[in-house]
């Protein structure tokens, strides 16, 4: 192998590498001037600046615009956010609302009453009257609500189970 | 005098003095930029949102340049996109010629003559790549090699593409009435 010798032994026409940029120049002149002929009105127009600006543009053109918008994405993105979450949150309310309701609809009799009388003194008599529309919060009846005792109101659920969304106290 | 390239990403590596380097890029690439997609967009209004939010995305890149690419090149690529995702966005391609004409003659920031708006009507008339090749030879005059990197394509389909557009423009001179 090593009796090969590695010289070259292609040869290139005399002074081909001198005059390779003035070929390769001469053919990017021809191109152009080629062009020139075939598209003659295209390379008779004038290449003036017929766009303008207005006054300053480019003087007041600093990178304080972008960031600006920037900061203003950054805005939109958090309330796009929030407004997604507060979606998420609404749909798993009502789903969860939903949910308790099929349940509510299997309940016995009895078993409303138990649910309504294990908390009973938690619930806010005014704000359970309130909800069904028994007295009106801007009004004076609370006072003669507050009167009935807690057998009469059971009783009164109890009639009124069918309508009652239990969900809304629980 | 505008900083070179290599000063102005070592200025941009440099976290306590990227805001200044940030600086010295839009200041040295906002005017050929806005030309650039000035030609794409025609009305000026179009071609400064699209400045901006050219320099938006790339203050948001810029860590991510690889450096093997050229600066301008990869800004160019930046404002190419987001000319043509503008114009698709709003449907801004003049597709009537009458609109375009009416468009530009009613802008404050034209004032071509007859045989410059029935050029740039001519342009209007040529697909998206075309156009868009066409308008980086004719006007901002770069390189095949360069338009290559920033277009991602092949000088050779690059020369076609330009020598189709012009032959559709000659032709779409010819018959108009202008006189040059």
């Amino acid at each position: 192998m090593s009796k090969f010798n590695k010289k070259n032994n292609e040869e290139v026409p005399k002074d081909y590498f001198v005059k390779f940029g003035e070929k390769i120049l001469n053919q990017t002149i021809e191109e152009e001037l080629f062009e020139a002929s075939e598209f003659p009105i295209l390379n008779s127009i004038e290449k003036s600046q017929d766009f303008s600006i207005p006054e300053a543009y480019f003087s007041n053109f600093k990178n304080k615009k972008p960031l600006q918008r920037n900061n203003s994405f950054s805005l939109f993105r958090t309330l796009s956010i929030a407004a997604s979450l507060l979606i998420l949150v609404a749909i798993f309310t009502v789903s969860k609302n939903q949910a308790i309701n099929s349940d509510n609809e299997n309940l016995s009799s009895i078993n409303k009453l138990e649910l309504l009388t294990e908390d009973i003194e938690s619930i806010e008599i005014n704000e359970l009257a309130e909800l069904h529309g028994l007295i009106d919060p801007e009004s004076s009846d609370e006072l003669i609500f507050q009167e009935l005792d807690h057998d009469k109101i059971l009783n009164y659920l109890l009639e009124e189970s069918d309508a009652y969304d239990l969900a809304s106290i629980y | 005098m505008h900083k070179e390239d290599s000063e102005i990403l070592q200025l941009l590596r440099n976290s306590s003095q990227f805001e200044l380097g940030f600086s010295a890029l839009v200041n040295k690439y906002k005017e050929p930029l806005y030309w650039h997609i000035r030609r794409m967009v025609l009305i000026h209004q179009d071609a400064d949102d699209v400045l901006q939010n050219v320099f938006i995305k790339v203050y948001k890149a810029i860590g991510r340049f690889r450096e093997e690419a050229k600066l301008y090149t990869w800004l160019y690529r930046i404002a190419t996109n987001e000319s043509l995702s503008f114009l698709r966005k709003k449907k801004h391609s003049f597709s009537n010629i009458e609109l375009l004409t009416e468009k530009l003659t009613e802008d404050p920031y034209f004032s071509g003559d007859s045989i410059q708006l029935a050029l740039k009507e001519a342009i209007e008339t040529l697909p998206p790549k075309q156009k868009q090749v066409f308008i980086m030879r004719y006007y901002d005059e770069i390189a095949y090699k360069d338009m290559a990197d920033i277009l991602e394509s092949s000088i050779g389909s690059l020369k076609a593409s330009y020598h189709h557009a012009s032959k559709k423009i000659e032709e779409y001179l010819k018959t108009t009435d202008v006189k040059v």
